[in-house]
């Protein structure tokens, strides 16, 4: 018998009535989705950093550059409303963290999307200046993401920190729906200091660096500049004219920790140039005149930025001849102590790195020798900010003969896994000793049977 | 009768305190004493040395005037660090183990190389790039342990002596990597005899209880510490002389 009234049915119709309520209002909701924890966000117009550098944060390069992040931000019932992003120390959840009389939220990010959306995601394009400039000020429902100038790059009231990104939907003053916050943000705009104590020691075709260990905490790597004096100083002060009374002075033995004008104005003969560059930067008390002494082969350059020679700008000292030859200027006409390599673009004196926060010494290759080179350190921290010069260093890569080569120039026959022929040994003895032990372990091996 | 009665009681408590000896008793019964199972030393098959001594290749001795390894390194003492495994295949009645060993050791040397215009007048001017010598020696010997008089009667001294054929795999740093000189790269294998004599200091004898329980827990029959005296007459002819004649210390555990 067939029955209108089926218990199980209303039950069933019921069930789906309150399912079609619970989820119709989630259905027409305003949703935000982020791209998954762990993307790297593309940028623009600087290259992604390494992984390990905190790719999704700013870094003062950044910042100059004014770098662009694009976040692409999934949409759900979208029309009618803006899509902001809010930057803050915390979370900007909170309605009074944005519009309130003291906000700590900062708006970096608000465009209407538009009608239609390919796979409903937008990419929301977000300024690195907007993030670092945290323009509170302009808070309280503004219309539009307030440009941060270049300036902000600069700015020392706040070095960095982390940060979240709040992205929210908004039709008004009033957000709806859901919230996507993103937590792999922050800003660091200052570079580390630069390493103190830089010396410069010979190598073969490389100068060995050398500095006082650091006691910052966020250093990533040392970068290394070297530019070669010559290429900035005029010929006819390296050809030995009018630096020779200095050579042979220096050559003396009284080279080492000649600073003073003084003992150059005592000479008298020197180039009338030298002398007053000599005197300008003893004045200083930083650069001066620097000899290693003779047969020396490591020397320490100046210690300032302020000291010039041959009135020309540069930063220098003067080094003792080699084997009784002209002395050399140490200068160079971009590496100035304290400069910032990256704005100064001196990716083309960069001649080598080390990485780690430990480290007190390091190799700047692919010099030539027979070359006098002023080279100096930068400190690089953990996300990439590069800090500026440290003091410059001086000093000659030469010819270098190391153990293997002295061993051959003095006749040794050794090297190579083919060398290893030899000379032919009788093997007789061995055998001989062999078998004697075979023996006598015979031997008492047969009285013990016995 | 009185000493009869004295001597008889006297063979009783011998006789009791034998047994007493040889075993102990618990809430679970008699157990094996230390003693006891001194009788049942377990296998003794492998000797293992950890070694440190004084390495100075004879570099040197390949040159009649010049003196490359001493210009560069100087004269100061060099060490090194190894490890041998001697199988005691044989025992030789009244003698000892006899058997074949392999050893394998590290040592470098580092300074300083030379300006090499100042080296061509005659001068040493060492800079400051770093070069070395790194040499890892091996070994396969015949091991004798005259090990006799420390098993029979107690004396723990054990002397032994060493024979076979040594060979060293050598690299020269230079600052750019392995140093070549005229497409001759820095490195390379040189082989040679060597010999060894030393003697062994049973370290059970300080302690046998804690030896005999080491024997129980870990297998490891005796333990010695070692002085040692080899050449290693490794590289001739062609090869580079990276073997050296020197002591060696180092401690010793028979398993």
């Amino acid at each position: 018998m067939r029955t209108f009234f089926n218990p199980s049915r209303l039950v069933s119709a019921a069930a789906t009535a309150s399912f079609v309520a619970a989820v119709a209002p989630a259905a027409f909701a305003q949703a935000v989705a982020l791209p998954l924890t762990g993307t790297v966000i593309p940028r623009t117009p600087l290259p992604q950093r390494a992984t390990l550098m905190k790719p999704n944060w700013i870094n003062r390069a950044d910042c100059i550059a004014d770098e662009q992040l694009t976040f692409a931000i999934g949409l759900s019932n979208f029309a009618g409303y803006y899509l902001e992003a809010w930057a803050g120390a915390s979370s900007c959840q909170d309605p009074t963290t944005r519009t309130g009389s003291a906000p700590t939220c900062w708006l970096v990010y608000r465009f209407p999307p538009p009608a239609s959306l390919t796979n409903n995601t937008l990419n929301a394009t977000i300024r690195a200046r907007d993030i670092v400039g945290q323009q509170l000020s302009f808070q309280g429902d503004p219309s539009s993401v307030p440009v941060a100038p270049e300036s902000v790059c600069d700015s020392t009231s706040n070095p960095g920190e982390a940060l979240v990104l709040d992205f929210m939907l908004v039709q008004g003053t009033t957000q709806a729906g859901t919230i996507g916050e993103w937590t792999d943000m922050g800003f660091d705009i200052v570079p580390p200091d630069p390493p103190t104590g830089v010396e410069a020691g010979v190598g073969d075709t490389r100068l060995h660096l050398s500095w006082t260990l650091s006691t910052a905490s966020d250093l990533y790597q040392y970068v290394f500049y070297c530019q070669a004096s010559a290429d900035s100083l005029a010929p006819r002060y390296l050809d030995g004219g009018p630096l020779s009374p200095l050579a042979t002075l220096l050559d003396a033995g009284k080279g080492k920790g000649m600073g003073s004008g003084a003992a150059l104005t005592d000479s008298g003969a020197v180039d009338a140039a030298i002398r007053d560059a000599s005197l300008e930067s003893g004045a200083g008390g930083t650069g001066g005149v620097i000899g290693a002494g003779t047969g020396g082969t490591k020397a320490t350059g100046t210690g300032g930025a302020t000291s010039t020679l041959l009135d020309s700008g540069l930063d220098g000292s003067l080094l003792p001849g080699q084997d009784g030859g002209p002395a050399q200027v140490c200068a160079a006409t971009n590496l100035i102590p304290g400069s910032d390599p990256v704005t100064n673009n001196y990716s083309q004196y960069q001649r080598g790195t080390v990485t780690g926060i430990t480290a007190t010494s390091g190799t700047a290759g692919g010099l030539t020798n027979d070359t006098l080179y002023v080279c100096a350190v930068s400190a690089v921290d953990a996300l990439g900010n590069v800090g500026v010069l440290s003091n410059t260093a001086c000093s000659t890569p030469v010819s270098l003969t190391d153990f293997f080569e002295l061993y051959k120039r003095d006749g040794g026959k050794g090297g190579g896994f083919c060398s290893i022929s030899g000379q032919k040994r009788d093997p007789s003895g061995y055998v001989a000793a062999a078998l004697a032990l075979s023996a006598l372990w015979y031997s008492r091996r047969k009285r013990n049977i016995a | 009768m009185k000493a009869w009665t004295v001597v008889s009681g006297l063979a009783l408590v011998v006789a009791w305190s034998v047994p007493s000896r040889a075993q102990g008793i618990d809430e679970f019964g008699t157990f094996p004493t230390v003693h006891e199972e001194r009788d049942v030393e377990s296998p003794q098959h492998v000797a293992f040395e950890l070694r440190i001594g004084r390495y100075l290749p004879n570099v040197d001795s390949e040159f009649q005037n010049a003196r490359p390894y001493d210009t560069i390194f100087g004269d100061k003492n060099r060490y090194s660090l190894g490890l041998e495994l001697d199988w005691q295949l044989i025992r030789i009645p009244f003698l000892g183990t006899f058997g074949p060993g392999v050893g394998l050791g590290y040592t470098k040397s580092s300074g300083k190389s030379l300006v090499t215009s100042d080296l061509d007048a005659g001068i040493i001017t060492p800079s400051d790039e770093s070069t070395s010598l790194t040499i890892i020696p091996a070994y396969v010997v015949g091991v004798l342990r005259a090990d006799y008089l420390a098993r029979r009667y107690n004396i723990p001294i054990v002397p032994y002596a060493k024979l076979g054929l040594g060979a060293a795999v050598w690299s020269v740093g230079g600052g750019g990597g392995t140093a070549s000189f005229n497409g001759t790269p820095g490195h390379g294998l040189s082989f040679g005899p060597q010999f060894a004599l030393g003697g062994m200091f049973l370290l059970d004898f300080l302690d046998p209880s804690a030896a005999k329980e080491m024997d129980n827990d870990t297998g490891v029959n005796n333990s010695y510490f070692f002085a040692e005296w080899y050449v290693s007459d490794i590289g001739t002819g062609d090869q580079i002389h990276v073997g050296t004649n020197t002591w060696v210390l180092g401690l010793a555990f028979e398993i």
